[in-house]
Parts: structure tokens; C-alpha cells; sequence
């Protein structure tokens, strides 16, 4: 979670002491657990320095403290946070993906095993989850709800990628992935022309995810 | 106590040239006020082995027992009179009587095993109460939504008090808000009755619902696995979601 934008998050709503800020996070979120008082002092630290924030000292009963408020840059960032649209990424971080792809050239345990095992934790969990969701009927509409819709849909999604898995498991267990291209002799051309892009944080769309994918797996 | 037990069931559908073998000897037993989803990919004999358990059809060879009685041994008179008064059934295009009320379609099992009739409507009136359809007892099918329509098709399955109840697709033409509904109610009417409950799914959210999952695959079980109710409290799933906390950034 980007501690920074929730912290220039809370700080448009108005100014705010670290303390102070800390303890809203949770609320926020329907989370039960606080963020670390330190990662939340370390974070301010460089949000002022980057010029996101600034601080007032303000004297009060006790010691004097640092009441944070949100900078123009401060605003423009949050701005464009809020506006940068959020895609899952679809990329090679996904361990089962890795799993499959391997387990298929032959490995210690089969693949239907996989599958199996795979598929018995997605049911426990979506089982669980579709408990809580049932508990938490009568509550009224809030963003942590969401969540736990979104949670579900994934599960659900992930136990349906699986019935795939399984439905053309003869087919996947005949592919045989492309040989390594035979390493070029002789210099290397002067424009590395097609290098391997360096990872980004946010891929656009679904196509380009997509598209990286395939390159990658051509490269 | 096992309400079905299936030994070795095989299924065979044309002969000849090409046979094709829905179900390769598949055996399970099934305790009484289990809720159980069978899954698998289509053409995995899901559905031919809810038939052959509910008496619908004929197994090549194997044995189905329903509480003591072998019902591959049954005559067809016999076997559509145990369907009648034992085994209800809930479909995916819900098979209402179109001309009917719901609570006439409620009743209809009822009164076609003579029943009185206002015996059997006040029967129908509580059935449709516990869906919480008691405002609509009068209402046409299609006057009624999908979600509803599958309920009435709920009661009008339970209010024989079956032993069993077999659901194909139950929720297969429902939305996700509609079919999380009449699964969440199904499997509360069903606890509350203690009936015994096995849906037939693709939809793996509607799996999930049940007490254990039956995979199946070509004709076999491939897995079989219960799910654990008891250690679901909605802390620990605040702590799942809690995961975005930890993330720092």
C-alpha cells in the first residue's frame, strides 16, 4: 500500500500532527492494525523534503509538534494519483504461473497435483471469504466491503483458470516451448534494438500486458 | 448416517462404434445434511451422475443406495414413486408450471400424491414463508424474477421433506447477486430442515458454499475435499485483507 498517498490523502482533508495521522489510517480502511509510528515518520521526513508537504511547529499542552499540511506539488501529485487508473498486474510475478509452466516439462510431483492442491486452498478460501460476506450482510455499504467482493471475484476468477488448466491439460502437457535461439556469433549489433524493457510499475492496458507478455516470451 | 452410497458407478451413453463413458467407476458416500457441490469441466459426468443418484437414469453398472434401498434393483413404478416422496429436485431453468401460482406450483408434488388441497396450499404457504416469498403466493412465474422463480422451485423441492435434495445448475441462470442469494438460502433452509443437498456447479463461487467439494474428470472423481467452517472468524479475514497494510510503501 502507498503509505505516501494515503498520508497526502488524509492531510487534503486538513492539517495534521504524525500521531494523528497514524491513528486515522485504520479507520479509513477498516483495517485493525496501525501503520508503524516510524514508517510513518520516515515517510513524512521525505515527503517534505521532496517538497510534498510542509510543517508548522504548534506549541500544545505538551511538547511542541509538527502539524503537516499538503504543498501545491503536494496536491498535484495526489491529483495525479487519483487519476492514475490501477491495473492488476497480469505479468510473470505470478508464482502458480510459474509452477505450471515448469511442472509441465516434468517435475517431482504431476501437474494434476498441482492443479489439485491449488484448487483445494482456492476453495478453502473463497469458502471463508463467502462466510464473512455473509456475516457482514447487514452492514452498510463501505469501500472494505468492496474488497472483499473483489477478493471473491479473484478467487473465483483463479478456480475458473484452473477448470481451464484441467480441461486442456492433454494439450498443455503436449507443448513443447520454442528452443533458445542459438547465441549470435561475431559483434553485437551497434543499436541493441529489441532489449528486454525494464519493468514498470504500471502497465496500461490489458493489451500491452499482454503484448510485454509475449515479448518477453520471444526474447 | 450415509444417506447416498454409490459403489463403482459406471455410465455409458450410445454402444457400438464410438461409446462415450460419462462415468468410469466412480464411488462416494454422502452423510446425512451434507451439503455438497460436485464440480468439473463440462463433460466431466457431473450431471449424469446427479441423474443417475436421483433416479432420473439407469447406471451400466455400479449400485446407488438411497438411505437402505439399492435403487439400480427398483422396477420404474417403484423408482418414480421414491423420486416422488424422497428426492427433490431444483433446476437450472427452475420447471415451474406456467399456468400455476406459486404456491399452487409449491403444492403441486402435494397434491399429485393426494394430499388435500388445503392441507397442501397451507404447506406451500409456510415453504414459501422460510424463502421469505410470502408476498408473492399468488404471482405467476412470470411475473416473478429468476431469483424468485428459483426459490419457489426450492420450496416446491422441500416440501415433501425429501431425504434429498439434487440441484442441476440451480443457480446456472441466475446473476451473481440473485445466485449468491438463492445459494446462501438454500443452504440456510436446508441446515435448518437438515437436508441433505447436492448441487451440481460450474460456478465455483456457488462450489464454495457447500460443506465439501467433489471434483470431477473424465468420469472420475479427481478430488473430494470438505471445507472447514469452524475456523472462520471475520477477524481473520480482516487480517487477509489486512495484507494491504503490511505492503509498506
Amino acid at each position: 500500500m502507498s503509505v505516501r498517498h494515503s498520508i497526502l490523502a488524509l492531510l487534503f482533508q486538513r492539517p495534521m500532527y504524525g500521531y494523528e495521522l497514524g491513528k486515522h489510517l485504520a479507520p479509513v480502511l477498516q483495517v485493525d492494525r496501525d501503520v508503524k509510528p516510524g514508517q510513518i515518520a520516515n515517510t513524512l521526513a521525505r515527503m517534505e523534503e521532496a517538497g510534498l508537504i510542509g510543517c508548522r511547529i504548534e506549541a500544545g499542552d505538551g511538547p511542541d509538534r509538527k502539524v503537516y499540511h499538503l504543498t501545491e506539488k503536494g496536491r498535484e501529485e495526489l491529483k495525479g494519483w487519483y487519476l492514475t487508473p490501477e491495473i492488476r498486474d497480469y505479468r510473470l510475478g505470478d508464482a502458480f504461473y510459474l509452477k505450471l509452466a515448469f511442472s509441465l516439462l516434468g517435475g517431482p510431483v504431476p501437474v494434476e497435483e498441482i492443479l489439485g492442491q491449488q484448487r483445494r486452498k482456492l476453495f478453502q478460501e473463497l469458502h471463508a471469504a463467502n462466510e464473512i460476506r455473509r456475516k457482514s450482510e447487514n452492514q452498510s455499504a463501505s469501500p472494505w466491503l468492496l474488497l472483499l467482493e473483489n477478493a471473491i471475484a479473484h478467487l473465483e476468477a483463479d478456480l475458473r483458470l484452473l477448470d481451464m488448466c484441467e480441461q486442456q491439460l492433454d494439450e498443455l502437457k503436449a507443448y513443447q516451448p520454442p528452443e533458445p535461439a542459438p547465441r549470435r556469433r561475431g559483434r553485437p549489433p551497434k543499436h541493441p534494438s529489441k532489449q528486454i524493457e525494464p519493468e514498470q510499475s504500471g502497465t496500461s492496458t490489458l493489451a500491452e500486458a499482454i503484448d510485454k507478455l509475449r515479448n518477453r516470451g520471444a526474447s | 448416517m450415509s444417506i447416498v452410497r454409490v459403489e463403482n458407478l459406471t455410465k455409458t451413453y450410445g454402444d457400438g462404434q464410438c461409446p462415450i463413458r460419462a462415468l468410469r467407476g466412480v464411488s462416494l458416500t454422502i452423510e446425512a445434511g451434507d451439503f455438497v457441490a460436485v464440480m468439473g469441466p463440462s463433460g466431466s459426468g457431473k450431471s449424469t451422475l446427479l441423474h443417475l443418484i436421483g433416479g432420473l437414469d439407469r447406471p451400466t453398472s455400479g449400485s446407488i443406495w438411497l438411505g437402505d434401498t439399492d435403487i439400480s434393483t427398483l422396477g420404474d413404478r417403484q423408482l418414480s414413486r421414491l423420486r416422488r416422496r424422497m428426492i427433490g429436485f431444483i433446476f437450472q431453468s427452475y420447471n415451474l408450471m406456467p399456468t400455476l401460482t406459486a404456491q399452487e406450483n409449491v403444492a403441486l408434488p402435494l397434491l399429485l400424491d393426494r394430499v388435500r388441497r388445503s392441507s397442501a396450499l397451507h404447506q406451500a404457504d409456510e415453504a414459501l414463508a422460510l424463502l421469505g416469498m410470502s408476498d408473492r403466493l399468488h404471482h405467476r412465474p412470470a411475473m416473478l424474477s429468476g431469483g424468485q422463480q428459483q426459490r419457489v422451485g426450492i420450496a416446491r423441492a422441500m416440501i415433501i421433506h425429501p431425504m434429498l435434495i439434487l440441484g442441476d445448475e440451480p443457480t446456472g441462470a441466475l446473476d451473481t447477486h440473485a445466485s449468491n442469494e438463492v445459494v446462501e438460502l438454500l443452504r440456510d433452509v436446508s441446515a435448518k430442515g437438515k437436508h441433505t443437498v447436492i448441487l451440481v456447479t460450474h460456478n465455483p463461487r456457488v462450489a464454495a458454499y457447500a460443506d465439501r467439494v467433489i471434483y470431477l474428470k473424465d468420469g472420475l472423481i479427481v478430488d473430494d475435499e470438505r471445507l472447514d467452517r469452524s475456523h472462520i472468524s471475520a477477524s481473520e479475514i480482516h487480517q487477509h485483507l489486512n495484507g494491504i497494510l503490511a505492503a509498506g510503501g
